[in-house]
């Protein structure tokens, strides 16, 4: 479960890049987060992971605030950034090893999850490879292995479709929806609409540092016209005033 | 604009760029690092200046006063010999930005241009420095007129152009034959032992090379031999010198004339081979081997191994620093380079020194035993601050620093692993060191306090790097040789480590007992340490939280 309260991030003090937002993630959901480029998504996603520091308000994540008691926070989500394009110069499964010894996953749990999720994606042949030799797709795949290899109970997922294959991205939601069905959080940005209007339970509309809207997407639709697609909400939810 | 003009910019410009973060912020952390400069470097320029003023009659007295500017034109030209290699493998070849270039309307002469022009004016930082400050005190022990100022002016210049188009005009011939083979990762580590082994071995080759004594007094013969080799071999070295010694006369303007086309037509050499070789020696050299074997079960229960939090994150930045070309090359390679010269200098030219004065350090006096541990502690304090490995740990991380920001370790813990690192490369300082004390047969007790303060020293230089970084890290790069390559900080860490080598001269003016001095200095230096570990525990959270 994900909590913002009343969170406001302002950047030079001048421009609010989020602003008061308020909002519940329960676990058993996969939310969307949704919202045009430069609304803040990328922020409100770094101030729940603990990258950037919350001006007002706080986040808290299965009970453990973000900035008081972060190491137990931290422990308790996995995180995918938008960018693939981390430690190139090891190999897959160096990469994936130091991840385990970061979240002290014992030796013969971290091998049996490696391989099934290497089966998942695809990627047994390259995980001896350095990743600097990898696609973006499987650079991606690599990076979403070292955040669940965990197992956390929160997912926390920045724009983590970009890129996959057909398969990947499919294999990737199915793991979304599976981990949802046992009660835990999937909290994803995206900005692909179909996605989200197959997969998620809720969603959030971000523009201009504000939520604008929120909740299933039958609730959202009944708000519009039924027949709508959520494309054409969204471009009327977020057009410039 | 011209595309080498262009280029030039932008390379400047992404190049020089010393920490990130406000304006202000940034104005401040550079003001107190220029602050630190100059008064650390303020013995420096004293020394240079003594030297110089010292030295000068008793040369002049000889009539060989021209040996003091031979030989800073030498050291200067050695210098970027030696590590113009490293950098020109680094930045002309192992940069990312080529990639970028590579696609561009762009012909290779004007990259190579304008690379060559962003190198020498990095090159000058360290002119200003050494050069400068003896030539000028020169000038003035001299009492010479305007027209060698000009011409000074004109050798600081021009200075590196020649050593450093020799440094590309090898790399390019070499990049040409050996960047031909499919599997990129085994290339890169043979030119990263390549570049290595030529900049130690260019800085031997001179002790090899044919050449005239400039002066037959046995006490100088050994510096003068080298740098006459090295300007019989740097032609523009001997007109560049020849120059300064006639200025004002006509000779003297010919002279300079000579070493101003020597110059540019070495520069034209360059742009005209690089039009021929630089790409050819360029294609493909970034892209990465890869084998897609599945790894059979043993493979994989061999790799993983399970770590505690400080050693995997060690063995990480490790293999980071071994397998990225430019971090080998400046980080690890300086670090080995340093030390492997001193030693290799001291042992090819030990009989030399030894000859006929049998000198010895055992039977040193009492009173200059405590000089002594302080010339030890010093060495390797020069030798560990010049490589950029202690300044970078967090720079070097470029947008990686992020990770460090949502994983579940403590930013304490996380800082005190990527200190490891500089504390285990900077070690081979002292073993350095070591060999060459016990070479002069320096006393055991003695040098057994000298590596104790030693490994001491290591530790707090390795933290000062560090929180140095941490204040001023330039993480936006998009080039891994702009992440390593020498600027302020490294200037301001020695600095640092200077001004904490100067409580060491305190305590020796104090006592002349070396027992006594150790104890002393010891003591000093783990309070030092202990309250940099204090600063990290209690500021590494706010520090951090300024990143990105």
């Amino acid at each position: 479960m994900i909590t913002f309260s009343h969170v406001t991030k302002s950047y030079n003090g001048k421009r609010k890049a989020v602003d008061d937002l308020h909002l519940t993630v329960n676990g058993g959901e996969v939310f969307g987060f949704l919202g045009p480029n430069g609304a803040g998504k990328t922020t409100t996603i770094k101030m729940l992971t603990g990258i950037t520091d919350i001006d007002e308000g706080s986040i808290e994540i299965n009970g453990y605030n973000i900035t008081s008691d972060s190491m137990k926070a931290k422990r308790s989500f996995g995180y995918v950034p938008d960018s693939p394009d981390m430690f190139l110069r090891l190999k897959g499964l160096e990469y994936l090893n130091f991840m385990g010894d970061i979240y002290k996953v014992p030796k013969s749990l971290r091998q049996e999850r490696i391989s099934s999720l290497a089966s998942a994606f695809d990627l047994e042949s390259a995980l001896g490879d350095h990743i600097q030799s990898y696609s973006h797709g499987m650079r991606q795949k690599v990076m979403v292995m070292g955040a669940l290899l965990h197992d956390p109970d929160v997912w926390i997922l920045d724009e983590p479709l970009t890129g996959l294959d057909p398969k990947a991205a499919f294999e990737l939601k199915k793991m979304m929806r599976d981990h949802a069905n046992k009660g835990k959080t999937v909290f994803f940005s995206t900005h692909g609409l179909d996605v989200v209007e197959k997969l998620c339970d809720r969603v959030a509309i971000i523009n201009k540092g504000q939520i604008v809207l929120t909740g299933t997407m039958d609730e959202i639709k009944g708000n519009f016209h039924q027949d709508d697609s959520l494309e054409k909400l969204f471009l009327e939810i977020t057009k410039n005033e | 604009m011209s595309n080498t003009w262009l280029l030039t910019k932008l390379f400047l410009k992404n190049g020089t760029s010393e920490g990130s973060g406000k304006k202000a912020n940034r104005r401040s952390r550079l003001t107190a690092m220029f602050f630190l400069i100059t008064i650390g470097g303020l013995p420096l320029l004293y020394f240079i200046s003594k030297g110089v003023y010292t030295t000068y009659p008793f040369l002049k007295a000889m009539g060989q006063e021209g040996l003091l500017t031979l030989s800073i034109l030498s050291i200067m030209t050695l210098v970027t010999l030696v590590f113009g290699i490293l950098t020109v493998i680094m930045y002309f070849y192992f940069s990312s930005d080529v990639e970028i270039l590579l696609p561009l309307p762009i012909l290779p002469r004007q990259i190579v241009a304008a690379k060559l022009i962003t190198v020498i004016i990095m090159q000058y930082a360290v002119e200003a420095l050494i050069l400068l400050p003896v030539l000028i005190n020169y000038g003035v022990a001299a009492h010479l007129g305007s027209s060698y100022y000009v011409t000074v002016l004109i050798l600081f210049i021009l200075l590196p152009m020649v050593p450093l188009v020799i440094s590309l005009l090898v790399t390019m011939l070499l990049m040409r034959f050996i960047n031909i083979g499919k599997n990129k990762e085994r290339i890169r580590l043979i030119v990263g032992i390549f570049g290595l082994a030529s900049a130690y071995l260019m800085k031997n080759l001179f002790d090899y090379l044919p050449g005239a004594s400039y002066l037959s007094n046995s006490g100088l013969a050994l510096q003068s031999s080298l740098f006459a080799k090295l300007s019989s071999f740097i032609v523009s070295l001997r007109f560049g010198d020849a120059a300064l010694q006639e200025a004002g006369t006509l000779k003297g303007w010919l002279y300079l004339f000579l070493f101003v086309a020597i110059s540019i037509a070495f520069a034209v050499l360059a742009f005209f081979v690089a039009d021929r070789l630089y790409f050819k020696g360029l294609l493909g050299l970034q892209n990465t081997g890869a084998t897609r074997k599945t790894l059979n079960k043993n493979e994989l229960t061999s790799t993983l191994q399970q770590r505690s939090i400080i050693r995997s994150y060690f063995v990480k930045d490790m293999r980071i620093l071994l397998r990225t070309t430019p971090f080998l090359l400046y980080g690890v390679g300086r670090s080995l380079l340093v030390p492997a010269i001193a030693v290799g200098s001291v042992i090819m030219n030990y009989g030399l020194i030894m000859e006929g004065n049998e000198f010895s350090l055992q039977d040193v006096p009492l009173a200059y035993q405590s000089l002594l541990l302080s010339a030890f502690v010093f060495a390797v304090i020069f030798m560990g601050t010049v490589n950029t490995m202690g300044t970078t740990p967090l720079t070097r991380e470029g947008k990686n620093a992020m990770f460090m920001k949502y994983i579940p370790v403590s930013y304490t813990k996380q800082l005190f692993a990527k200190v490891l690192p500089t504390v285990l490369f900077n070690s081979l300082n002292i073993l350095a060191v070591t060999i060459i004390a016990w070479l002069f047969k320096m006393p055991l007790l003695l040098m057994i306090e000298g590596i104790i303060l030693c490994s001491l020293v290591i530790i707090f230089s390795s933290l000062t790097g560090l929180i140095l970084d941490l204040h001023s890290p330039s993480l936006d790069w998009d080039n891994e040789y702009t992440a390593v390559r020498p600027g302020l900080k490294i200037l301001t860490n020695l600095a640092l480590s200077l001004l904490s080598g100067s409580f060491m001269l305190l305590f020796l003016k104090v006592t002349v007992m070396p027992l006594t001095a150790f104890v002393s200095i010891f003591i000093v230096y783990l309070v030092l340490i202990v309250l940099l570990l204090l600063y990290l525990k209690v500021n590494a959270q706010k520090l951090m939280h300024r990143l990105m």
